[in-house]
């Protein structure tokens, strides 16, 4: 089958893509982790802890 | 010691006082526990029975936030219920002190409270199983215990779900059914309270009470201490037959309800939007003012909103569904949801493209990797071909071109592939000439060599065997042992018999019978007579020869050498048999033999007497070589620098022709003739007037030459050339080993080496049907041309031309004028008709006539650039000829190099016919060829002698005086081709 694009191209465009976009997913989740964090800090002063995480706290003051 | 109630409590100390009666610490004084007696001084009506089912199903509940209920009684008109004592403080208290309670300490309180009301709304409580309304949730009524959990407290006026009862009204936090106001018909219930809301005209109701104005209730409530609880007898029957009238004096019609699970749920609701605003709800569920988003999460204030909807049926319908809300506050948080979307978008987003970059690169990586299979392949077909196994580059090229399946990870055919299988196939290769058949593969290199005379069979000796070799199918028919010498040699008695200096001795072998004959003597050297019927053998340095008969192999004379020996080292496995001379006549009378010692006799084997010593011992030569022609005897004797040749008349004694040379003479003979070789010369020789005639002339050397019929056959360093009668080269091809055997004869050649034990095998081919015109082969030209009509062929050089017909048949001959002065030459078909085009340095251009040779017109014009630069064009390609550089294709859009093609020629023409381009070329040394080109300006084929290209045909031009017309083979059909040739 004849393409558009050159063999070289999709071996080496696919490399690029799949390497640019596998980078940027591990740099997304970082950043979303992040994000995550500190929104459930947010959550946690909004709506208080969850109830276990209060009583392991409390455990853990005790 | 205090007062003793139901002689089981003893009141410690009033701890609280309420709407309906006051509340006191008491001990119970059997379990010695302190409890909390409530006494309750409002007119009982309810039932006692009932009473008394209700706390005994009461003091059975079980929850962490609600108390326990241990007792119910009656003393002194006064209803008396012991319960949990709990220590803490309730929660209207800070509230009263102006204290606010953050959002997640009253989410928490939510849960806790809703937990205890879905466990006392449940109906399993009692016998029959029902559940409970507490009714009167207020934050007074929530105890806040030491470890910061709540507790519900106050159940003596909890409501038996559907039946009589008295209620709790507690302004702000009491539901509008307590009222007995019924919104369930108002649709929206919110937008009306939204409207009425936006109707004040006072500024914000905070803390304002708001002026009551129920609904179309018969009862109006009046203005009351908020914090008094207002019982309120409710009799489900008069509601009943309330609802049931009807009508209704008011717009919005309202009936008397049933507090239920949902008007716990808006007391909940209410007691909520107190601890978190700070302020009490006002009364008329209508008139509150709903929390600020921007100061409480909005989703709070959602599920507090809800649950304070005047309409019941709008609210939470029951206490696990308010509490799921709270307990789900995360999951169903917007940000929390937009986070988990995005993210989700995101990972299929990233996965997407990381699938999808992968999947590109595999697919590039599999086709590239097919792309390299199938090159090495087109590799691998080329060096078979130069090899001389056709069959085997046929088939390594179909590999490289396997049947296309449509697949993404198939790339399309590679032009390597394709140019492989048309020079495998050969089928732009139409001239008449010698064509590799195939090539055997000998189990070690040969050491002698010969082909029948029918050219169907050869023998080829290797150590220690001879194979019969079949050249239609280059297979080895029969091995047979040999002597164990490099002296060993083989003959054909005629097509089917061969004479061979068997292991046993001379043998006679039948090929197609696959018999021995007859087996004679020990034989190392065999010679044969012109008739085939007699045969002579030397064994070794044995001093003599035999001669044998070869019907029968009955020897018939023994020729004693007096004491001389041929030429054989120490260790005859390295003697050179082209040293030795031994040969027969036509009919086996006479014996030729040189010796070791120089000298040169032949043995007159009837009359021995008539023997000629045509050199004595020690005549310095080492070489000899030759044979007998009719009575002549030709041998050439070579020492180093020093050669002579010499023709002798056996007959009359006389030597009739012969010349000497520094440079060693090879001599043949055979029932044709006498044929001399000498340098880049060979020439045949008439014995009698010594007159030569040139068969072979080389730019090189000649090293081995064959005789078989009209062709010739030489090899020269690097090269073997075939040429025909008259002295015209058919063809040339590589040659790869040295060393060489050539055998020739009937149109099948043979051409073996002692470096290789591969023989190629050729077979001479013919295309008649292809030719379209044929001239005297010696008319020396630079181009033909066919005219567009079809009826005339142009053969031109810059200073002459000559016009044929198709028959062959000359029409004209015309001589350019002034020919020194040409620049350049055109061919020019269009509608006028085709004509010539003789272009001039001062750019005078001549036109003749392609039909008559005529001169057409004289036409002046601007001298040409003497650079000689040319340009042509395709449909998408512009491509350059230099006079000096490598011509190039640009694609004629973007003006991109495309591709360098052939260098080390001269682009003469592009024609562009259909896909194809077609590019002519011609060398510094007058060679012409054509390339066949795909799309991208990919060599598909090679075009040997092209010399035109019109109406989709190929022409070729052979030195051999043919024209042969081709077309254009697809790719399909020459896979087609390979594999019925395969087969």
């Amino acid at each position: 089958m004849e393409l558009i694009v050159t063999d070289e191209l999709l071996f080496y465009g696919g490399m690029l893509t799949a390497g640019v976009s596998a980078v940027l997913a591990m740099f997304f989740f970082f950043v979303s982790k992040i994000r995550k964090e500190r929104l459930k800090a947010r959550l946690d002063a909004e709506y208080g802890l969850p109830e276990q995480k209060r009583k392991k706290k409390k455990g853990q003051k005790e | 010691m205090g007062q003793i109630i139901a002689s089981t409590y003893e009141i410690i100390e009033k701890i609280g006082a309420g709407g309906g009666g006051n509340v006191y610490l008491a001990n119970h004084l059997r379990l010695n526990k302190k409890v909390v007696l409530k006494a309750d001084k409002r007119k009982v009506t309810t039932r006692q029975e009932l009473l008394r089912r209700e706390v005994d199903v009461l003091k059975n509940l079980t929850h962490p936030n609600i108390p326990a209920v241990y007792d119910f009684f009656i003393e002194d008109d006064i209803v008396y219920t012991a319960m949990d004592y709990i220590e803490g403080e309730s929660l209207d208290k800070p509230l009263k002190r102006g204290e606010r309670y953050p959002q997640a300490q009253v989410i928490r309180w939510a849960i806790q409270l809703l937990g205890a009301l879905d466990y006392l709304h449940s109906p399993t409580h009692g016998d029959p199983p029902r559940g409970y309304v507490h009714s009167d949730i207020k934050p007074a009524n929530l105890m806040r215990r030491p470890n910061n959990d709540i507790c519900l407290i106050d159940f003596n006026i909890t409501l038996a779900l559907g039946e009589e009862n008295v209620i709790g009204c507690s302004a702000g936090y009491a539901s509008p059914e307590h009222y007995g106001i019924d919104f369930s018909s108002d649709e929206d219930a919110t937008a009306t309270r939204r409207t009425r809301m936006g109707d004040k005209t006072s500024g914000s109701a905070r803390g304002a009470e708001a002026k009551n104005t129920a609904g179309s209730s018969d009862e109006t409530l009046t203005r009351e201490d908020p914090e008094k609880t207002e019982s309120r007898v409710l009799d489900p029957q008069a509601a009943q037959a309330f609802n049931q009238r009807g009508t209704t004096t008011s717009t919005s019609a309202k009936r008397i309800v049933v507090p239920d699970v949902r008007s716990d749920i808006y007391s909940t609701g209410a007691t909520l939007y107190h601890l978190l605003s700070g302020r009490r709800p006002a009364r008329d569920a209508l008139e509150v003012e709903p929390l600020s988003e921007k100061e409480f999460s909005p989703q709070i204030v959602r599920i507090i909103t809800k649950a304070m909807n005047p309409n019941p049926n709008l609210r939470y319908q029951t206490a696990a569904e308010m509490l799921y809300d709270f307990t789900h506050l995360r999951e169903n948080d917007p940000r929390v949801k937009r986070m988990r979307r995005v993210n989700r978008i995101m990972a299929g987003v990233f996965s997407l493209l990381v699938a999808a970059g992968a999947a590109s690169a595999f697919i590039g990586l599999k086709r590239m990797q097919t792309t390299e299979n199938w090159l090495k392949l087109a590799e691998y077909s080329r060096n078979a071909l130069e090899t001389g196994d056709s069959a085997l580059a046929i088939d390594y090229a179909l590999q490289a071109l396997p049947e296309q399946t449509g697949s993404i990870l198939e790339p399309p055919y590679t032009a390597q592939a394709q140019n492989a299988l048309t020079d495998a196939l050969a089928v732009y290769d139409l001239y008449d000439g010698y064509k590799t058949q195939g090539a055997v593969n000998l189990p070690a290199a040969p050491l002698a060599m010969e082909i029948s005379p029918d050219g169907r069979t050869a023998v080829c000796i290797y150590a220690y065997e001879a194979a019969v070799i079949d050249t239609e199918t280059a297979q080895i028919l029969k091995t047979l042992p040999v002597a164990e010498s490099a002296l060993s040699e083989a003959h054909y008695l005629d097509a089917d018999t061969i004479l061979l200096a068997g292991a046993d001795g001379i043998t006679a072998y039948d090929i197609p019978n696959d018999q021995v004959l007859w087996t004679g003597g020990p034989a190392t050297s065999i010679a044969v007579s012109g008739d085939g019927k007699r045969a002579a053998a030397v064994y070794r340095d044995e001093q003599t020869a035999a001669v044998y008969d070869t019907a029968d192999g009955k020897l018939i004379k023994t020729v004693d050498f007096g004491g001389r020996k041929q030429s054989v080292t120490v260790n005859d496995i390295f003697a050179n048999p082209r040293d030795n001379l031994l040969a027969l006549n036509e009919d086996g009378t006479l014996l030729g033999v040189s010796f070791a010692d120089g000298s040169l006799q032949i043995f007159d084997l009837e009359n021995p007497d008539d023997d000629i010593i045509l050199f004595d011992p020690d005549s310095g030569y080492s070489h000899f070589e030759g044979g007998f022609y009719q009575e002549y005897f030709a041998f050439s004797a070579t020492t180093p620098g020093d050669s002579v040749f010499s023709v002798i008349d056996t007959v009359n004694m006389e030597q009739t022709g012969g010349f000497d040379s520094d440079q060693a003479f090879g001599v043949e003979t055979d029932g044709s003739g006498i044929y001399v070789q000498t340098e880049n010369l060979l020439v045949k020789i008439d014995p009698v007037t010594g007159e030569q005639e040139p068969l072979v002339t080389t730019p090189d050397n000649i090293l081995r030459f064959a005789r078989g019929g009209e062709h010739t056959l030489i090899t020269s360093e690097d090269k073997f050339m075939f040429y025909d009668s008259y002295a015209n080269l058919m063809s040339t091809h590589t040659k790869e080993y040295g060393g060489d055997f050539v055998q020739l004869a009937e149109g099948i050649a043979l051409v073996g080496s002692m470096d290789s034990p591969l023989v190629r095998v050729m077979k001479y081919i013919g295309y008649p049907d292809a030719q379209v015109f044929s001239y005297d082969s010696s008319y020396l030209h630079d181009e033909a041309r066919l005219s567009a009509d079809g009826k005339t062929v142009m053969l031109f050089a810059y200073d002459q031309f000559r016009l044929y017909g198709l028959d062959g048949g000359l029409i004209a001959e015309v001589d350019i004028p002034d020919a020194e002065q040409v620049y350049d030459q055109q061919y020019r078909r269009d509608a006028d008709g085709s004509r010539l085009e003789v272009i001039y340095n001062d750019g005078l251009i001549r036109s003749y006539s392609a039909a008559d040779g005529a001169l057409l017109e004289e036409q002046s014009g601007d001298a040409p650039d003497s650079d000689m630069y040319e340009e042509f064009f395709t449909d998408n390609f512009r491509i350059t000829s230099p006079l000096h550089g490598t011509p190039a294709a640009y694609d004629r859009e973007s003006g991109r190099l495309v591709r360098e093609l052939e260098k080390d020629a001269y682009l003469t023409y592009v024609t562009q016919t259909g896909d194809y381009i077609v590019t002519q070329y011609t060398t510094a040394d007058g060679y012409y060829y054509g390339q066949l080109l795909n799309g991208q300006c990919e060599v598909l084929a090679e075009l040997p002698y092209l010399c035109d290209v019109y109406d989709g045909k190929l022409y070729f031009d052979y030195p051999t005086g043919h024209v042969s017309e081709s077309r254009i083979y697809d790719i399909d059909e020459l896979i087609g081709m390979a594999r019925e040739k395969k087969d």
